[in-house]
């Protein structure tokens, strides 16, 4: 039976993170998953046009106010997997791991140091204490580099069993056609 | 050698980065810059890429590893990028990486290889001999292999 995966982002715009996570949803294979795209705000969307793939647009501008809307999704569509993408995003799926359906998984792609994106957060130190409180929650990290790992391991609760590194890919057989 | 200015990236003309853009565009236009162009988001930036000189990559953040520096590095495009992490840009081997952002040492830099075309030369061969560590082919292979573990742990 096909495990059902649901990926997430806030938008879909242009960005490292949304490139990879579309790269993924679109070369996974679908004999074994079904894959849903759920997205906070799909405006200006690059990567997925036009792409045979289901998007479900929640159409909220921030992660923060469309949290509800997105719980009640996940519990709709029900899905074996759930993979997010960028710090703040993976932060708030630790935080409502509660809320979501006891099956799911949960697996984040964190794509910048910690220590440096934590910098530049209004809420600083309220941030901070939520990492070192419910990263755990995750069931599993994945991080492109052995010191990213590290830099995880010292901004958050997660166990380090948990962490994965999977360098940034790149496509070589779009380079090499340039 | 006289350089031509491609700047990339999301510069709204409303809301966030609208005072910036609109900066940027009347210094432009006061000084008559004809080599800097504003170029905004493009969905295809490896084209961009593949045809650039250097890729000069300054943030706020220290993150001298995003994907457009990994891109540029598998076309042999050498990146000049503010940051310390060195896991892809080495300082003066592949790219140059500046530990804080300076016009100086930017205009310093260009100046140099503007003077000197074997250096960017050795930056793009330096490039080439490491793109094999990011080569994505077996990426989904992975993937697969990290989701099929989050399935097997038990919560």
């Amino acid at each position: 039976m096909k495990k059902k995966i649901v990926f997430t982002l806030p938008t879909l715009q242009g960005g490292g993170a949304e490139k990879v996570i579309s790269s993924i949803a679109l070369n996974i294979d679908k004999k074994k998953y079904e894959v849903i795209i759920v997205v906070f705000d799909l405006s200006g969307q690059c990567y997925l046009k036009n792409k045979n793939i289901k998007i479900i647009n929640l159409k909220s501008k921030k992660v923060s106010t469309g949290i509800f809307n997105f719980i009640k999704t996940i519990r709709r569509v029900n899905p074996d997997i759930l993979i997010s993408s960028i710090s703040h995003l993976n932060l708030f799926i630790s935080l409502i791991k509660f809320f979501l359906p006891k099956k799911l998984k949960l697996v984040a792609r964190e794509s910048n140091f910690l220590s440096e994106n934590i910098k530049f957060q209004s809420n600083y130190f309220i941030m901070k204490i939520l990492y070192k409180i419910f990263y755990d929650n995750l069931d599993q990290l994945i991080v492109f580099s052995q010191k990213h790992k590290l830099d995880i391991i010292h901004n958050t609760n997660i166990n380090y069993k948990k962490i994965k590194i999977i360098e940034n890919p790149i496509d070589f057989n779009l380079i090499n056609k340039l | 050698m006289k350089y031509e200015f491609q700047i990339f990236g999301k510069l709204n003309k409303k809301g966030y980065g609208r005072d910036y853009y609109l900066k940027l565009k009347k210094i432009i236009k006061e000084n008559k810059l004809t080599n800097i162009r504003l170029m905004g988001h493009v969905s295809n930036p490896e084209i961009y890429l593949s045809k650039s000189y250097l890729q000069i990559r300054l943030a706020r953040t220290n993150d001298p590893y995003g994907r457009d520096i990994i891109e540029a590095l598998t076309m042999g495009v050498p990146s000049l990028a503010t940051g310390t992490y060195e896991g892809i840009i080495k300082n003066n081997f592949n790219g140059y990486l500046l530990k804080t952002f300076s016009t100086d040492k930017i205009i310093f830099l260009l100046d140099r290889l503007s003077k000197n075309n074997h250096e960017r030369n050795r930056l793009s061969k330096n490039c080439i001999k490491v793109k094999h560590l990011f080569d994505g082919t077996n990426q989904i292979e992975l993937f697969e292999k990290a989701i099929k573990f989050a399935g097997n742990r038990i919560r």
